[in-house]
């Protein structure tokens, strides 16, 4: 089941990028772009330091991915519909063929920023981009099944969601720097984005943030177990 | 052949398809009482009851027909058989490898090549996309050099020796089809259809649904009539 989820994700990669001359690089094109040119606007509103670039760049790339893995997980089994009521196939093999087309789409414009930094900036770890995000793989597995599963039978989920992470990009560390909070909140410590984002800019883990990753992944493990007992079988008919 | 005889019994199973967000007299205001499944309200939702207490036995070296006009629930019993839909009562046992192409359009992606769409559509049946099965199919589909240029340039019936060529490496005891076989020329429904006997033996079940008459003279021996989901003939 896992290999022809696999197998079909990276069919859905290469129908994506069919006739595009830059395919996946055209990811790559609009980080830097809109990094540069964020940088370029927020040095003259605000007092940015010098590696700021890198830190935004860091931010957008995984905040593009946790928006568009969750606002597309919503809206996964919708999606798959016509393959659902047609083939002898389970909700979680359309799921995970779904998740390894967004992680697969995220590390090919993952790979060239971590081989940017590591040539042209300076950067503790400039790879921690790419195995920094596999250690919350784990929580993304589980959050997005339980995302799915809500989004089939409830519509109404995906402008509420967007809403939210509205809210959440311009509380999370993204375009702002942690050492800029006039005080330490209690949000702050327990954003899992938080803790992220600082493992990938190549920061350790606070104690707090390895708490919070933790209690989160065993929530969504508990989620997802009674969403696959409880309803896949129901997902075909609410589709 | 697998060891086990293929065989599929069926005992008083009904199946109510939910409608959420819609009431049951809106419902009757829209759907026509002779067209479609009864409508019910189970715990505040409304349901069609597409399947109501079907009881079946199909042998093995069965080749049955499902009829019956539109909504009568043949596609919806295909896929219950496929296990595709989970009953909401009674009892299904279905012995043997079952394999089904409903929807011939599904997997299909009309951008990619002929050759891309076989090698994923060999993985969605589970079969492995060596070159020899790639081979097979190609020499099946007949489509030659056409298999290199996108599936959006085919004609329908291209298109259906693309899908259903697929079944020539396919094993299966069970083969449950719905009628997009209908628009392939008649050569290659007789090749499909000796295929598909050499494939099902004498003990496969095959079980197609369709109006059309042709299909039925070709394919199969039994008929089971449908309406509004209930049994009302097997022939």
């Amino acid at each position: 089941m896992i290999k022809r989820a696999f197998v079909g994700s990276l069919f859905d990669v290469k129908r994506r990028f069919k006739l595009s001359i830059l395919g996946p690089f055209w990811g790559v094109i609009t980080l830097f772009v809109n990094s540069a040119l964020l940088t370029y606007i927020f040095s003259m509103v605000f007092s940015v330091n010098e590696g700021y670039f890198v830190y935004l760049l860091a931010g957008l790339l995984i905040w593009n991915q946790f928006s568009s893995f969750i606002s597309e997980s919503l809206t996964c089994f919708v999606d798959a519909a016509p393959v659902l009521r047609n083939l002898k196939i389970t909700p979680l093999e359309i799921y995970f063929r779904y998740f390894f087309k967004s992680w697969i789409l995220f590390y090919l414009t993952a790979l060239p920023v971590s081989i940017y930094v590591f040539f042209f900036e300076k950067s503790n770890d400039p790879f921690a981009i790419l195995y920094g995000v596999i250690l919350y793989l784990p929580f993304f597995t589980f959050l997005g099944f339980f995302l799915a599963v809500l989004g089939a039978r409830f519509r109404d989920l995906s402008p509420i969601v967007g809403m939210i992470l509205q809210v959440l990009f311009y509380a999370s560390p993204i375009i702002w720097t942690e050492s800029a909070l006039k005080i330490n909140t209690f949000w702050n410590d327990f954003n899992i984005l938080t803790g992220m984002l600082s493992l990938i800019r190549g920061e350790l883990l606070s104690l707090n943030e390895i708490i919070c990753s933790l209690i989160f992944t065993i929530v969504f493990v508990i989620f997802f177990l009674l969403m696959l007992f409880r309803f896949s079988k129901r997902i075909v008919l609410w589709v | 052949m697998g060891i086990v005889k293929p065989k599929i019994s069926i005992k008083n199973l009904s199946l109510a398809l939910p409608i959420y967000g819609q009431s049951t007299r809106s419902l009757k205001k829209t759907v026509l009482s002779s067209i479609g499944g009864k409508l019910s309200n189970l715990d505040g939702v409304s349901n069609i009851i597409a399947l109501d207490k079907i009881n079946l036995v199909i042998n093995p070296g069965d080749r049955v027909g499902l009829t019956g006009h539109n909504g009568s629930g043949k596609s919806t019993l295909l896929r219950v058989i496929a296990r595709i839909y989970e009953p909401s009562d009674g009892s299904l046992i279905v012995k043997g490898r079952v394999h089904c192409i409903f929807d011939p359009s599904i997997g299909v992606d009309r951008e990619m090549s002929g050759y891309e769409n076989i090698h994923w559509l060999l993985s969605l049946h589970g079969v492995s996309s060596s070159k020899k099965n790639i081979e097979k199919v190609k020499k099946f589909s007949e489509l030659d050099e056409y298999l290199n240029f996108p599936v959006k340039t085919y004609s329908s019936g291209m298109f259906a020796r693309l899908v259903y060529s697929v079944l020539s490496v396919l094993e299966f005891d069970i083969l449950l089809l719905d009628e997009g076989i209908l628009v392939s020329d008649n050569k290659f429904m007789d090749k499909l259809k000796r295929t598909i006997n050499e494939k099902l033996g004498k003990e496969g079940i095959l079980i197609i649904a369709s109006h059309s008459i042709d299909i039925k003279s070709k394919f199969v021996t039994k008929e089971i009539r449908l309406s509004q989901g209930l049994v009302s003939s097997y022939s």
